[in-house]
């Protein structure tokens, strides 16, 4: 189990060791979003009641992984938060788990399974809307992570206008902006800029922030405005930590060969 | 039906605090009482279907049973990947209502036709399909069916048909005759006089899925020639269920469909010229008996 430090951060490198790990071991794919959301979904697990998730308490805040495809990554967090144990994220991608390659709510602690994109964001929506209907004192909010690519999808643009009409304060939506789509830039596919306008035109507070600084994170959410959904819109890099899958969009599909294995656990010692 | 339907759902939601109304923007004119009188759980979610599901789908994970209501030509198809992944999937309960069925519509064009609809989600694993064919059959199902915790999809027709009075799945009028007919919404009113006036022995449906096989292959062994009649495509429709039931069953009889197999882009403005246009109408069915 990787050591959660004060304000209840990890240890990201080690995350990161972690994830190449399995993916090296499982011959594995999604390298690059994987690393990407690290810092991300640290940051949500840091702001929620862990305990509540695992008894899940129906007061519990709602934690959407909308991209699935960061299943590995968001696996080896919720690792470190003690929300998956050892043994069972060893079985990631093999055999007879229920770690597939996407995220699935067969895993426990995770809500919901997602996988086509687009799904997360709308189901995320619902639940802050029914925990704002059930008027819990504890406040809990539902965060989803989203990626840059998937919000090409019409869907969550259909959610993002309910959210902002909703005014629903406890809504937070977290956008993985490594700008690398499926298999090219996303300023090359579809440009998704000026993005903080669109969002801040369907209504929600917007902050571009760094998406690899839990702390700025943690900040943003933690001071955001009273009467909005919020958008995060996360500056990160695809493929993180590794200098030879850092910002290309090949390391969405290519697996870890033994030397490239080596390569990348030594650029994260 | 359909008011029934709504009228049962206000007085329901006023005895279980649980259930969640949302709407993709229909039901002018019937459902602002439920708003009026629950808006902490009622939600008009706009012209957005795959919105409606997805949050449809979070409000269950929160604790609701949540009631999704818009019409039935735009619930299934435009948000098929959401009642895949996000209802289905999760085995989660929810109750879709869809309002209108088969040529419900008519004179608005196949876009508006219900005519492929349940057959899409009787694929979708742990769905249940219901299609009331009169309006004693409604009498106390928003009940039941909000309290089986199950997927499901009720399609309504329009009309107020009530010259059967049962609330069984499935309705058997027999006849001694080697034919038997097997039908259900809005064709039910249509195909009522074979029972009544021409001695044809009918199975109405209620449910379409899953079919409770035993005792529907009770009923059907008994008959030579089975003529499933219906408003949607036979490929994934009721013509599809009896035909897997009774291969697995062994039964000989001769099944025979009688459907529509294409969309309509001719206008009609009555119901009854969409049936006459697909050999479903009462006088095309009789003609085919006495060949």
């Amino acid at each position: 189990m990787i050591k959660v430090s004060k304000r209840n951060f990890v240890d990201t490198k080690a995350i990161r060791r972690k994830i190449i790990k399995l993916l090296y071991e499982a011959k594995a794919s999604h390298l690059g979003s994987s690393m990407s959301l690290v810092e991300i979904v640290s940051t949500i697990y840091s702001l929620v009641d862990n305990d509540k998730i695992k008894k899940k308490s129906p007061d519990r805040s709602r934690v959407f992984i909308s991209k699935g495809h960061g299943a590995c990554g968001t696996y080896s967090v919720m690792n470190a938060f003690s929300l998956i144990n050892d043994d069972e994220l060893n079985t990631y991608h093999k055999d007879n788990s229920y770690l597939a390659g996407h995220v699935s709510h067969s895993v426990s602690c995770v809500e919901h399974s997602t996988g086509a994109l687009g799904h997360g964001v709308s189901v995320a929506l619902g639940a802050a809307i029914g925990l704002k209907s059930k008027n819990y004192e504890t406040k809990p909010l539902s965060m989803v992570v989203c990626g840059d690519g998937e919000i090409q999808e019409g869907s969550v643009w259909e959610a993002f206008m309910l959210a902002g009409h909703l005014k629903l304060n406890n809504f937070i939506v977290f956008i993985d902006y490594n700008k690398i789509s499926s298999i090219k830039n996303t300023n090359e596919v579809v440009n998704l800029e000026p993005l903080k306008d669109k969002f801040s035109s369907f209504g929600f507070s917007s902050k571009v922030v760094d998406g690899h600084n839990i702390n700025q994170m943690y900040d943003a959410v933690s001071q955001r405005e009273n009467d909005k959904p919020l958008a995060l819109i996360c500056n990160t890099i695809k493929g993180k930590g590794i200098s030879f899958a850092e910002n290309d969009p090949i390391w969405h599909y290519r697996t870890l060969n033994d030397e490239l294995y080596i390569k990348a656990k030594n650029e994260l010692k | 039906m359909r008011n029934t339907i709504i009228e049962q759902i206000h007085e329901e939601m006023k005895n279980d605090k649980d259930i969640f109304f949302l709407t993709a923007d229909m039901g002018i004119n019937l459902i602002e009482k439920i708003e009026k009188d629950y808006p902490d759980r009622f939600l008009n979610v706009g012209i957005a279907e795959q919105n409606l599901i997805g949050v449809a789908s979070g409000l269950v994970n929160i604790g609701f049973k949540v009631i999704a209501y818009t019409i039935s030509n735009f619930i299934v198809h435009r948000c098929l990947e959401q009642l895949r992944n996000d209802i289905s999937l999760h085995k989660k309960p929810i109750l879709l209502i869809g309002t209108s069925c088969g040529y419900d519509n008519s004179p608005l064009g196949p876009t508006h036709h219900v005519i492929d609809d349940w057959g899409y989600i009787k694929n979708l694993p742990n769905f249940n399909i219901f299609c009331p064919s009169n309006i004693n059959y409604c009498d106390n199902l928003l009940k039941k069916l909000i309290n089986k915790k199950q997927s499901i999809y009720l399609r309504i027709p329009k009309g107020k048909f009530d010259l059967i009075n049962s609330q069984d799945d499935y309705e058997y009028l027999s006849k001694n005759n080697d034919n038997i007919f097997l039908t259900y919404g809005s064709l039910v009113q249509e195909l009522f006089p074979l029972y009544e006036k021409y001695d044809q022995s009918l199975l109405i449906f209620n449910k379409l899925h899953p079919i409770d096989k035993n005792s529907i292959i009770k009923i059907l062994e008994k008959y030579k020639k089975i003529y499933v009649v219906e408003d949607h495509f036979a490929s994934n429709g009721l013509f599809d269920s009896i035909c897997k039931i009774c291969i697995n069953s062994k039964l000989d009889s001769e099944i025979i469909s009688l459907s529509p197999n294409d969309y309509e882009l001719k206008v009609g403005t009555s119901i009854n010229y969409f049936f006459k246009l697909n050999g479903i109408d009462l006088d095309s069915v009789r003609q085919l008996i006495n060949k």
